[in-house]
């Protein structure tokens, strides 16, 4: 009786095919986290990146299908449909965050027996969170807008140009004879000083923005 | 109950239906107040339209043949005996017209047309 | 009337849906058919107000289909020859999508249908055969009581036997008087015993829709040589098409032709006939 419910069902249940790879991600990304101290202050990102992102291949399932055209004949509508989407993506997102403040909390505690800082750990994530949500907020309309296969090579493009991006930017502070030293500490400072709860409203406006205009764009795409 | 369609032949489908059960209620096969199938099972079971079944019914009503009774069904009529054989004699009237018109033009004899009708009868025993 | 399209206009760059009018009344079925290209799934579309249409009034169960969607989707099933959920989900996980969109979702005629059809209730569809996936198609569409069937070239690419199979549903399905089947399909075979109404659509325009029984019957096919042709009123046809060795000539009422004419050949024609005069013939 309940549309969003039904497209969202569809999408989890498509995506099941992927719980053992993402079991393994998991793992394999737990276990790097156990490996080195080093390493576990990057883990919670790329567990976050590999869980977060996964919502976005629902896109390729219904394409595969041309599910949308048969959708469209349940009691259901665009605008719903967008909706769910939405609701999915940004559901592993938050999915993914928590797995991964457990994930760190857990290995500081077990393996090296201390009780780490929470706060810390959730700035990080919040960083994380911003950084998948920027990517996501841009491709989710694209996808709409182009289709999923030309958006996965688009998202590749934007992961490359952000990356470039910093690249540059440290090049340039370097160069200048300024040293940085690329210490998570800073970034985490930065994220502190911009404030935690700007960071979470410039999120969910990103979203708000990208959802109007997914919405817009599929309301006019002819299916 | 045998219904038995030709899809290629020039007669239309339901002509063909109705002419089938139309014989069996004249030769008694289907007996007065007997339920015929639904329009839509009998459609099914022929692998036809609705449309078909329905016109053949239709008009064996039409003709007095059966009786339709709204949300019960279609029953064959209490027809006249009498008057189904004067239909049927009316019938077998024209068709001698015709042949008797062709003996005309060609010169065929009375006795001649007579005897053809005795070999046909004779045939059918 | 079950479904009503009244005026349909839909433009595209390359194509074109003109006028479109068709009804439905219900208890009946009507074959849509007519070339790929014609505008069948065009027309379907614009029914199920999936794409914008440019004019025109659609009513479904006297209701306006975009002013009402929701409530009128709720009664209608649907089947698309290219379109389905997912070919990763088996029939278990369909219920329980399906369950979400329909109040009167069957669950248990749903699983009924699965067991009569035979479909392996664990196996993704992805592996099924095309009879097979048709058939999960057909069975979900059935599984909330819809009162509209709308399906779209149900019977392309299966075999003979699946198709008399589907048939044979179609026909069950339309046991209850309340029911109506559109269906549209270019293999005319199929329809010509089924269907109670033919809509033939060419170039997006409609250029007839009648009872099957009056085409059939009433429709005539007169071949002739060209000396005969000539001599042939031209309000006497609808279309003609030039042979090598004869003329076909598609007459509206094969019994009125031979009372005027002196033509000994007149055939009854089937759907197909009928189809391939149009889109091929003359006037």
């Amino acid at each position: 009786m309940n549309g969003i419910k039904g497209l969202i069902v569809k999408d989890l249940l498509n995506l099941s095919h992927y719980k053992f790879s993402l079991l393994i991600i998991i793992v394999v990304f737990i276990g790097l986290g156990v490996s080195s101290k080093s390493s576990l202050t990057f883990m919670p990102i790329m567990l976050m990146t590999a869980i977060g992102m996964i919502g976005l291949s629902t896109f390729s399932y219904d394409e595969m299908s041309k599910a949308d055209k048969y959708l469209l004949t349940f009691p259901t509508d665009k605008k719903e449909m967008v909706k769910a989407k939405y609701i999915l993506i940004i559901g592993m997102i938050i999915i993914g965050a928590i797995v991964s403040i457990i994930a760190t909390y857990g290995i500081n505690y077990i393996v090296y027996s201390e009780i780490p800082d929470i706060e810390p750990i959730l700035t990080m994530v919040l960083g994380g969170v911003f950084g998948i949500s920027l990517v996501e907020a841009i491709q989710i309309p694209s996808v709409y807008k182009w289709g999923a296969e030309k958006g996965r090579i688009q998202m590749f493009v934007l992961i490359i140009l952000i990356g470039a991006l910093i690249g540059g930017l440290v090049f340039l502070i370097t160069s200048a004879g300024l040293s940085i030293q690329f210490d998570t500490n800073q970034i985490l400072g930065f994220i502190k000083n911009f404030g935690t709860y700007i960071l979470i409203a410039v999120i969910l406006l990103m979203y708000f923005l990208s959802y109007k205009l997914s919405c817009k764009i599929y309301m006019k795409k002819e299916i | 109950m045998n219904i038995i369609i030709s899809n290629s032949s020039n007669t239309p489908i339901y002509e063909q239906i109705k002419e089938q059960i139309k014989n069996k209620i004249v030769s008694n096969e289907l007996k007065t107040g007997e339920l015929l199938p639904s329009i839509r099972s009998l459609a099914k079971d022929l692998r036809i339209s609705v449309i078909t079944t329905k016109s053949a019914y239709e008009e064996l009503e039409r003709e007095g043949y059966v009786e339709t009774i709204p949300g019960k069904g279609t029953y064959v009529a209490n027809k006249n005996i009498e008057l189904i054989r004067e239909e049927q004699l009316q019938k077998i009237e024209n068709l001698i017209d015709t042949a008797v018109s062709i003996a005309k033009i060609s010169n065929i004899s009375k006795q001649e047309i007579q005897n053809i009708i005795e070999i046909l009868y004779e045939e059918e025993n | 009337m079950i479904l009503e399209v009244k005026n349909l206009n839909k433009k595209y760059k390359d194509f074109q849906l003109k006028n479109v009018n068709l009804s439905l009344p219900k208890g009946m079925i009507m074959g849509l058919i007519g070339e790929n290209g014609a505008g069948k799934t065009t027309t379907i579309k614009a029914i199920l107000n999936i794409i914008n249409t440019d004019s025109g009034e659609i009513k479904i169960f006297g209701l306006d289909n975009k002013k009402e969607e929701k409530k009128i989707k709720q009664d209608i099933g649907v089947v698309l020859d290219d379109s389905f959920l997912s070919e990763y989900l088996n029939p278990m996980d369909i219920n329980k999508i399906m369950k979400n969109f329909y109040q009167n979702w069957d669950e248990k005629l749903y699983f009924k249908y699965i067991e009569e059809f035979k479909l392996p209730k664990n196996k993704i569809s992805k592996d099924y055969s095309s009879g097979m996936k048709m058939k999960l198609k057909i069975a979900v569409a059935l599984s909330h009581h819809p009162k509209l069937l709308i399906l779209d070239e149900p019977t392309s690419g299966l075999d003979p036997v699946a198709r008399n199979e589907i048939l044979d549903i179609f026909q069950d399905f339309i046991q209850d008087e309340e029911h109506a089947i559109l269906v549209s399909s270019h293999i005319t075979s199929d329809l010509e015993h089924i269907a109670d109404y033919i809509t033939f659509i060419n170039n997006g325009e409609i250029v007839l829709t009648k009872t099957k029984d009056e085409l059939l019957d009433r429709y005539g096919i007169v071949k002739c040589s060209e000396q005969e042709f000539k001599k042939i009123n031209k309000a006497d046809y609808l279309k003609y098409k030039k042979n090598r060795y004869e003329y076909e000539i598609l007459v509206e009422n094969k019994n009125e032709f031979k009372r005027k004419y002196d033509i000994q050949i007149i055939d009854k024609p089937t759907i197909e006939d009928i189809m391939l005069i149009y889109i091929k013939g003359e006037k």
